[in-house]
């Protein structure tokens, strides 16, 4: 092996994609780091303050791909300030200035701007892909840019992200020469767009495989978009208001039965109440299928459409889909391997009837062995329900349980929830993601700590009595990458007690806990590796400044995580890097 | 095809030999050249033992033998190759594996280089981490401590 030419280790290589493995090799000796790290074409940080541009481009100076992480996972729950950073910018100037050859970029919950759009546009000639989730900071003049200047791109997919939109006649700037389109995802836009431009862009893309258009995008249109890319896999439909008439119903209809490789369906943000009949030809077809955005789609209607979808393997939909409506996915779905049921704002609290509870839970994971996902927004649990899920479903490797009210006990015994979340970490060996929620004693993070071997990410709210709990989290999971804690009453003593802890974790989060100032400058100072970063958002922030009276003053919110190359430069005045 | 098949004699290092129809020949780019370049009707290959040349030749025959039959291009017959391939690979020890890695690239032949790569490259990915690579492959890491824990700081730290 040592006496092969560069170039055949570097074609062994090829066939090593994972970053896992990437890793691996690049340990073996220094010259399979040397040819390893001239070699990687993907790139994965998921941190973007862990290291910076010019250590990217130095150790991988061949990728091709870049995939970013910004904010911590709490900016959903709007726990993160709007200015707190995690911008592209400073990336996209390096790459362009090392004439890097990218060609793909994807980004999570980053600040981007129009005027980095336009730099990168420029910047990389063979640019094919821009995928943003969750991201911010840019307008459609950005996009106008993008759809101008990148001459070979395939994919452009926009998820929720808020952008400011101009009415720009963004889509009008593709280029005529334009036609290499797989993917195009701009559902999240809020404002105008331009049909005509909408409707050429698609008719002459005959590779277009995934189309979701935003609420503007009305109804006849959608028929004649459909009826020039009948190869479409994935649809997001746009708004479905009126009741189409009769001639323009059987157009639709037709349309829709001709795409007949459509197998993953959503949007519907705008919607009359039986839209989803036009879509009944294909329904049987679909393998997923997303209508948390439609909210305005009674439950009755929703449990028609579902009781045809009999490949489903992925269900996101909205409460009002209620517990009968849930039994039918059960007893129907039998492929289903990932559901999330969201809570609608149609009721609000003292009219929540519609929401699911346990009896939804334990109906799924009786009837659809194939689950291993879950995100379920509920009114109740019970711990007899929980330990049913667990014998039911041993295999989930996410489960999000979300009990709407904080502290909620078992409704039926009024105990504490403890031995319900107990028994799905001792079934479910192989779960890596959790989420705990409802009355919750330190004694199910003994369980956690003691049965979930494989958790990379936990996420606890209003939970626990003292440090313990955290305790056995920290001294448990041996494979914890990602913890966020927000108002539990953990505090220094949980904190400190193992700082060569967060060595291995990506990151620990902690808002409105016990954690004083005090205990995070010890950390600091204990741990000069670690950015320590203390958010508040109302008061004066020198925090450095601060004399013994206000070290035992409760930080606001702590967010810590691992790094090579130091504290940041670029954090906001409600940012202190201890 | 009437005409009379044109047979080339190829002689390993250790001087086997083999007498094989042009076209399997003309699967390897480096034998191409030669046999267009030098006709001689016996050509030696002196980088290749008779062991290695042994499976090389039967590979370009299988290869070339599916490549004719099949030029209605049906999909049946390349399944079968990539049955045959796995059958091929499955059983042969890792420094055969290398040894024929260095004749495929000596010789070019894609394919079988393609092919043979992607056999070290499984074995390096069931692999549990950097020093299970090592202890498999036989390789002796020329890290200092201080340099490989750098590395794999900056992996887990950075690139995770």
């Amino acid at each position: 092996m040592n006496y092969f030419p560069d170039e055949v280790i570097e074609h062994i290589f090829d066939f090593i994609a994972s970053h896992k493995d990437r890793n691996s090799i690049s340990l073996v000796s220094k010259s399979w780091h040397k040819i390893e790290r001239c070699s990687r074409k993907k790139v994965f940080i998921g941190n973007c303050y862990a290291i910076n541009p010019e250590r990217l481009i130095e150790r991988f100076p061949s990728l091709r791909s870049l995939t970013l992480k910004g904010k911590p996972h709490f900016a959903d729950f709007n726990l993160v300030p709007h200015e707190w950073g995690g911008f592209v910018h400073p990336w996209i100037d390096a790459l362009a200035k090392a004439r890097v050859g990218l060609e793909e970029l994807r980004l999570k919950r980053m600040v981007v701007s129009d005027e980095s759009l336009e730099l990168l546009s420029r910047s990389f000639a063979s640019f094919k892909s821009l995928v943003l989730v969750s991201c911010e900071g840019f307008t459609t003049d950005g996009l106008a840019s993008i759809a101008a200047n990148c001459r070979h791109l395939r994919e452009l997919d926009l998820q929720e992200n808020e952008i400011e939109d101009h009415r720009g006649q963004w889509l009008n700037c593709f280029p005529e020469t334009s036609t290499a389109l797989t993917s195009l995802n701009f559902s999240c836009l809020k404002g105008e767009t331009n049909l005509a431009a909408l409707e050429r862009l698609v008719a002459r893309s005959p590779n277009l495989e995934s189309l979701k258009v935003n609420r503007a995008v009305p109804l006849d249109a959608l028929t004649r978009l459909m009826s020039c890319a009948p190869q479409l896999v994935d649809l997001g439909v746009g708004s479905y208001e009126n009741e189409p008439d009769q001639e323009s119903f059987v157009k639709l209809m037709d349309a829709i039965k001709k795409c007949t490789e459509l197998r993953s369906l959503s949007g519907f943000s705008e919607v009359a109440p039986l839209c989803l009949t036009a879509f009944y030809p294909i329904c049987e077809n679909l393998t997923s299928l997303n209508l948390s955005y439609a909210a305005e789609i009674q439950g009755n209607h929703l449990v028609r459409f579902i009781q045809f979808c009999k490949r489903l393997q992925r269900l996101w939909i909205l409460d009002s889909i209620g517990d009968k409506g849930l039994e039918v996915v059960a007893s129907t779905c039998k492929e289903l391997q990932e559901l999330r049921v969201f809570p609608s704002d149609l009721h609000d609290e003292e009219d929540n009837d519609t929401a699911v509870t346990e009896i939804g839970l334990v109906a799924i994971s009786a009837g659809c062995p194939k689950l291993h996902s879950i995100l379920y927004f509920c009114k109740q649990m019970t711990n007899a329900a929980l330990i049913t899920v667990a014998k039911n479903c041993p295999n989930f490797i996410r489960f999000r349980l979300c009990i709407l009210e904080p502290n909620k006990p078992d409704h039926t015994t009024s105990q504490s929830l403890d031995e319900g979340f107990g028994a799905i970490v001792q079934a479910c060996k192989g779960l890596r993601r959790l989420s705990v929620s409802g009355l919750l004693t330190d004694k199910v993070f003994l369980y956690i700590g003691m049965y979930a071997e494989q958790l990379e990410m936990l996420s606890i709210a209003f939970a626990g009595d003292t440090d313990k709990g955290m305790l056995y989290v920290l001294n448990g999971c041996k494979k914890m990458r990602k913890l966020e804690i927000r108002d539990s009453p953990f505090g220094n003593a949980a904190l400190l007690a193992d700082v060569d802890k967060y060595r291995t974790m990506r990151s620990l989060w902690m808002s409105s806990c016990e954690v004083t100032l005090g205990g995070c400058k010890r950390l600091a100072r204990n741990a000069p590796w670690l950015n320590v970063e203390i958010i508040n958002e109302n008061e004066n922030n020198d925090l450095m400044e601060r004399n013994e009276e206000d070290e035992r003053e409760k930080v606001d919110r702590l967010y810590l995580y691992r790094t090579v190359v130091g504290a940041r430069k670029d954090a906001p005045p409600c940012v202190t890097i201890l | 095809m009437e005409n009379e098949k044109k047979m080339i004699t190829l002689k390993s290092s250790d001087d086997v030999t083999f007498e094989v129809e042009e076209a399997v020949v003309l699967e390897s780019q480096f034998l191409s050249h030669l046999v267009q370049d030098c006709p001689a009707p016996e050509h030696k290959i002196k980088e290749v033992t008779g062991k290695i040349l042994s499976k090389v030749v039967e590979y370009c025959e299988k290869h070339v033998v599916v490549v004719v039959d099949g030029g209605d291009s049906s999909s049946s017959s390349g399944d079968d190759l990539k049955k045959w391939d796995d059958k091929f690979i499955k059983e042969m020890d890792l420094s055969t594996v290398y040894d024929l890695i260095a004749a495929a690239n000596y010789l070019n032949i894609q394919a079988l280089l393609d092919l043979m790569c992607q056999r070290v490259a499984d074995v390096i990915t069931a692999c549990k981490d950097h020093k299970e690579i090592r202890e498999t492959l036989g390789i002796v890491s020329d890290y200092t401590a201080e340099e490989e824990a750098e590395v794999l700081k900056e992996n887990e730290w950075a690139f995770d």
